[in-house]
């Protein structure tokens, strides 16, 4: 039935750049101004970000490298290539549980956010299991319609992100980015760390790179798609900061709502400008929490070939379910962010750098 | 299924299984028998001028012209064959005579079996048995009364052809062929049902469709099992890609030119006799928001009409959804005097907004479909009246707010605005499906239906063609003719989504 | 086949879930457009205040429908309750009415004098801006006289005196002396900074009418109201902070009236920090306006006219912005001209060393000299040049 090009199982050029952007700009976008101002003095964290965005562009090609070595293969076949079998399963494993933590991370992401502002009285449980429910369906379905509904909805996200900020430009107050350079060089790079987190989703490139069209093309997308959210994040911040200031900011829970929450459009429009915001932000941690269980399949069917899809999700959706209930309070889901920053360091790092010498001291895969 | 067992007890045409024989009269009573001898089976022996040979014409008398088969047929016979000089010796030599001189028709065919016999029969056509000769001559006769070509009522443009498809399969060709005088232009016959024999056609250019895809669409059609094949509905509803989908995979028009664009495209059309309504695919989402109007229009108002239409599609599966959201979940995002008024008008309303709502989209479904059942001239008015005197009546009784209707009629307004009308329909479905997830999740829920909406359009798919492009697998190419109508000096190559082998358009 | 299965499931269960724990429907929502603040026991001595909140509650149908409708309805009531937190005066607040206060169409918060110059303000804004329902678009004002009085006003032409006050304040821009609004989330950055800052003062006139009379200053550092700008010091301030757009000053040129609406005001500061406790500040104050009406018959195209009015300006400029230097300044010792916050950005190193002395503990501020040069340029005149010609010598 797939007798067009395009329609099989292949994923285009695109696809992978707003897939990279998309994983990045998730729930983390909602807090993000906050955790990062708070290491540094006045706006400067537009530094830090610059900083973490450069590392994690130059990671990020190394990653892409690594899997566009191997066109048209899984992460667990190459990676059994370069180091062994058994260290090859343990690798996926761990990017297992990586991004089932990142799912769910995600899916109580929205859900807090959502029961603060939309649904005060519905339980934590029941937004975040009929999110899950959705996420279910589209996990179950083919992967490259996720890998389009990212597309359809990414640049919408984008969109609204840069249409928001705009209209706030009247509030905007350029002496509050002042004073420049004020913070000190440890300063600057502990903010850094805490800005790298919401660039370490690019990880998803080891797996994604096998569906692609044209292998070849797998480092030049991740970095545009990288490129992408590096700007949207750099401009949520400085607006973030240009308009609650830098003090506000870092004692604001969700800084980028409060953002959208003070537009006022002249002549009060149908709706206010919030909703919208609500909706791109649900659709794209959505995004994110879908493509980072779909990477959670990918790992699992890899290890073990016989089980179906369905099952997978079956069996991982009510483990999402509870990781995602697991923290309690505001302080454990803090917690249960550290955890996965270490894990994101890890995997963002350390795995693809060594992975990448090593396959070329051995000198296995194509070397382009 | 309850037909297939009747066609079992049928007497007698399961087992009698004539073949053709050189015998005339055998033949033909036969042919008597096994049509139970109606009435308007006519059976006429002619002698063939003035030869000794003797031949019969089997015809039914409602669908042939008989004009023509008396003076074409039966004159020819009697008068040429006595002025040509020499006469036939053999029955052979006859028939070639007939075939070749005699007759002046064009549509001639020799039948092989008893089947084409019976099939040309019961389509109109003319058998002609001449003694001695097992194989029958067929003559096209054809002729029965046919509606005059109309403007598609329910596809009206205010610029544009105004002719539309009819019943007659033969004369909605026509309307292809005047328009596409391409020799590459193919029209694949078919015959669905196994009672109804209906001519079907399927109509592509080669050269500019995809190769693979005219594959695809005749294995489906040859799989089609049907008794009875009224509309083209069912030839739709068999061949879809996905018959759990809320929205239509295949698209219909009347209209030949919106046909003939789409063959320029490099879709392909079906077209069935008996019905005026022609299938054309494959279909993206996009393309059931597009009128043939966009392109007759100058690009600019195309380019807003279809911005319009956009906009027009969300208002009709969101705007009630957004109205009990926002008054039951989050009046905090309604500006302040707007929520203030739209609270004073809910004043001494007893339902909440969502009973309301579904109360009022309910009543406004009912009155669509009154409108349809009832005759024209009363359906007119029967939907201005039930509209106004409803709608005045129940903000009058204190049942529903004069906002609500506002919301109602502009959601009817917006779904009539959607050029297809199939697809309007799975939005008017999605509607309720809306206002449901507004009424429990608010805002939240909303959201999370329009992602649902979204994987599920993601998935699906018209003959192999995601549903989603241009914007799904993105095609920056395509995107010219999207949302937007590019000019037309811009619109040189055909879309990339159809992957036609030719790709310029010229 | 399991992809229709998922959906069923979903669909089912979206269903089974009819839960609508938040579902309140808008007309049984008590909007909240203004709430004000008073202290129950003003000028006792206890030690935890307790707190009287007023809500006001919109009748929508009397504001919906034409006045003359609206007669025997009022289009508002005023809602207290007393607590010791504002959350509890509000929760006591909401058992006194059938529908569910609802804050998020909160326009304004009026905390009264006796408040703000007693009661910490910190702790009040709290609740106003840590619950979701708040938004930090809402101004702030602080009332001469109780609260809740100010609140109960009846305009004569606005329905919600909450509107009356937005709308009023709206207009700041045209009156030099009116204090512009201040947002509660602009509170809040001063706040966390430990920045002093001004609220604009409303008074109720009569029970139909209030004012803006000036403007209340707020030590950024204990959080209290210190004093009081009149209407002349409160024009100087907002001059001297380059808020003066579309203001009008009115000057005498030989005992003639003339007026100037002021097109731009844009503000510099020069910092001269050589002398740690005792800097000096110069203050630029460049003034772009244009004649409203002048009762000052000449040829106003004669650049000596131009130059006079000028020069009648800035005087006028300088005597309004010395005056507020002198009542911040020398009076109230409090910041609120922004200096600080000029230091911080410019200066930030000088800015960390005065912190916590700046207009408070040693009192850097106080000791500090301020300069101000105004600048004026009259860039128009209208759409005339003279409107008689009788007293002019040829």
């Amino acid at each position: 039935m797939n007798h067009f090009e395009y329609s099989d199982k292949k994923i285009g050029n695109k696809e992978l750049a707003m897939a990279v952007s998309s994983i990045m700009v998730g729930a983390g976008t909602l807090t993000f101004p906050r955790l990062v101002a708070r290491y540094t003095i006045s706006a400067d964290g537009w530094i830090s970000i610059m900083i973490a965005g450069a590392v994690a562009i130059f990671f990020a090609w190394v990653a892409a490298r690594l899997a566009s070595r191997f066109p048209n293969t899984g992460f667990l076949d190459y990676t059994s290539k370069i180091v062994t079998k058994p260290v090859s399963y343990v690798l996926t494993f761990l990017f297992a549980i990586h991004f089932l933590l990142i799912a769910s991370y995600a899916t109580r992401g929205i859900a807090s956010a959502s029961k603060l502002f939309m649904l005060p009285k519905t339980p934590t449980e029941v937004i975040v299991f009929i999110f899950l429910l959705v996420v279910s369906y589209c996990v179950i379905g083919s992967r490259t319609a996720l890998l389009r509904v990212n597309l359809f909805f990414f640049p919408m996200v984008a969109f609204i992100i840069v249409v928001i900020q705009l209209a706030n430009i009247r509030f905007f107050e350029p002496e509050d980015l002042l004073p420049v350079f004020a913070t000190d060089w440890p300063h600057l790079f502990k903010g850094a760390q805490a800005a790298y987190l919401y660039f370490a989703g690019y990880t998803i490139v080891l797996f994604y790179s096998s569906y692609m069209n044209r292998p070849k093309d797998t480092g030049k997308m991740t970095v545009y798609g990288l490129l992408i959210s590096f700007g949207l994040y750099v401009l949520i911040y400085i607006f973030a900061m240009g308009i609650l200031s830098p003090v506000v900011s870092e004692n604001t829970m969700y800084p980028t709502l409060a953002v959208a929450k003070s537009i006022r459009l002249p002549g009060d429009f149908l709706i206010r400008f919030e909703s919208a915001y609500f909706a791109i932000f649900m659709m794209t941690i959505f995004n994110t929490a879908s493509m980072a269980f779909d990477v959670v399949i990918i790992c699992l069917s890899s290890m073990f070939r016989r089980v179906k899809k369905v099952v997978w999700v079956l069996i991982l959706s009510p483990l999402i379910y509870i990781l995602a209930m697991t923290p309690q309070s505001v302080v454990e889901m803090a917690m249960s962010r550290s955890i996965l920053v270490m894990f994101a360091f890890a995997f963002s790092l350390v795995v693809p750098v060594s992975l990448l010498m090593i396959a070329k001291f051995r000198g296995v895969g194509t070397n382009d | 299924m309850f037909r297939r067992t009747n066609h079992t007890k049928k007497p007698d045409s399961e087992n009698f299984d004539p073949e053709l024989v050189s015998d005339l009269q055998k033949n033909l009573d036969n042919i008597q028998k096994m049509l139970d001898d109606p009435q308007d089976l006519m059976i006429r022996k002619v002698p063939v001028g003035n030869t000794k040979f003797s031949c019969a014409l089997v015809y039914i008398s409602a669908l042939s012209d008989a004009r023509m088969i008396n003076e074409q047929i039966i004159k020819n016979i009697q008068l040429v064959m006595t002025e040509t000089k020499p006469a036939p010796s053999s029955k052979k030599q006859l028939f070639a005579l007939i075939q070749q001189e005699v007759l002046s028709v064009g549509n001639l065919k020799k039948a092989e079996a008893m089947d084409d016999v019976m099939l040309a029969v019961l389509s109109g056509n003319t058998a002609l048995f001449i003694e001695g000769l097992a194989n029958p001559l067929i003559i096209g006769t054809k002729g029965w009364k046919t509606r005059a070509i109309k403007e598609p009522v329910a596809e009206t443009l205010i610029r544009g052809p105004r002719d539309g498809f009819i019943e007659d399969l033969s004369t909605n060709i026509a309307h292809i062929r005047r328009r596409i005088r391409d020799p590459n232009l193919r029209f694949k016959p078919y015959r669905v049902g196994r009672r109804s024999k209906s001519r079907m056609m399927l109509a592509y250019i080669e050269g500019v469709i995809h190769p693979d895809l005219v594959k695809e669409v005749d294995r489906r059609l040859q799989t089609i099992d049907l008794d009875d094949v009224p509309e083209s509905g069912y030839i739709e509803q068999w061949i879809q890609d996905s018959f759990l989908s809320p929205f239509p995979q295949i698209g219909h028009t009347e209209r030949p030119d919106t046909v003939t664009a789409a063959l320029a495209q490099g879709k392909f059309a079906i077209l069935l006799d008996g019905t005026p309504f022609v299938l054309t695919a494959p279909m993206n989402f996009a393309s059931y928001l597009i009128s043939p109007e966009d392109y007759y229009n100058r690009w600019m108002f195309g380019s807003l009409i279809r911005v319009l239409r956009y906009f027009a599609a969300f208002n009709a599966v969101f705007l009630p959804a957004l109205y009990i959201a926002l008054l039951s979940y989050a009046p905090g995002m309604i500006p302040s005097q707007l929520a203030f008024s739209i609270a004073a008008t809910r004043e001494g309303v007893p339902y909440p907004a969502f009973i309301e709502a579904f109360l009022m989209e309910a009543t406004m479904e009912l009155l669509r479909e009154a409108g349809i059942r009832l005759p024209k001239p009363v359906g007119q008015t029967i939907g201005i009246v039930g509209g106004l005197v409803i709608g005045e009546a129940a903000i009058q009784a204190g049942v529903v707010s004069p906002i609500m209707v506002m919301v109602v009629a502009l959601t009817a307004i917006s779904s009539f605005s959607i050029p297809a009308f199939n697809f309007a329909l799975s939005f008017r479905l999605l509607r309720f499906g809306a206002m449901i997830a507004a009424t429990l999740f608010g805002f939240y829920g909303i959201i999370l239906f329009y992602i649902i909406i979204n994987i599920h359009v993601a998935n699906l798919k018209s003959f192999g063609v995601p549903y989603t492009t241009p914007a799904g697998p993105m095609f920056w190419h395509d995107w010219k003719d999207f949302v937007l109508r590019a000019p037309l000096l811009m619109l040189k190559k055909r879309p990339k989504f159809l992957q036609p082998k030719d790709v310029e358009r010229h | 086949m399991i992809k229709r299965i998922m959906l069923a499931v979903l669909s089912c269960s979206l269903f089974m879930l009819t839960g609508c724990w938040d579902r309140i429907e808008i007309e049984d929502r008590g909007f909240v457009t203004a709430i004000g603040v008073d202290l129950v026991h003003p000028g006792s001595e206890r030690k935890h205040p307790v707190y009287a909140v007023t809500s006001q509650l919109v009748v929508p149908t009397a504001v919906g429908k034409n006045q003359s409708q609206s007669g025997q309805s009022e289009p508002f009531f005023n809602l207290t309750g007393k607590g010791e937190s504002i959350f509890e005066a509000i929760r006591k607040l909401s058992s006194k009415t059938s529908r569910t206060p609802f804050y998020e169409h909160n326009k304004l918060i009026i905390l009264s004098e006796q408040l703000a110059k007693t009661g910490d303000l910190e702790s009040v804004l709290d609740l106003l801006l840590r619950d979701p329902e708040s938004r930090r678009s809402t101004t702030v004002f602080v009332s001469e006289g109780k609260a809740r009085e100010v609140l109960g006003v009846k305009p004569p032409n606005e329905k919600l005196p909450s509107m009356y006050i937005a709308s009023m304040s709206r207009n700041h821009f045209k009156s030099l002396h009116m204090y512009p609004p201040v947002k509660i989330g602009d509170i809040h950055r001063s706040m966390l900074l430990g920045q002093s800052f001004a609220l604009p003062l409303i008074k109720k006139m009569s029970p139909k009418q209030l004012k803006l009379i000036g403007a209340a200053v707020i030590d950024g550092q204990d959080m209290k109201m210190v004093g009081t700008l009149g209407l002349k010091e409160t024009s100087g301030l907002k001059l001297l902070t380059g808020r003066a757009k579309d203001g009008v000053l009115k000057v005498r040129i030989k005992d003639k009236l003339v007026v100037v609406e002021m097109i731009s005001d844009t503000q510099s500061v020069q910092a001269d920090l050589r002398d740690k406790q005792g800097p000096k500040f110069t203050i630029t104050l460049h003034i772009k306006g244009r004649v409203a009406e002048s009762h000052f018959h000449r040829n106003h195209l004669q650049a000596k006219v131009l130059s006079t009015i000028e020069e009648k300006v800035e005087k006028r400029v300088k005597q309004l912005t010395e005056l507020a230097i002198h009542k911040v300044q020398g009076q109230y010792k409090t910041d609120v001209i922004g200096l600080d916050k000029h230091m911080r950005n410019y200066n930030f190193d000088y800015y960390q060393q005065v912190r916590g002395n700046w207009d408070s503990g040693k009192n850097i501020f106080a000791n500090s000299q301020i300069k101000v040069i105004p600048d004026a340029k009259i860039t128009g005149i209208g759409i005339i040049n003279q409107t008689s010609n009788y007293n002019e010598v040829k």
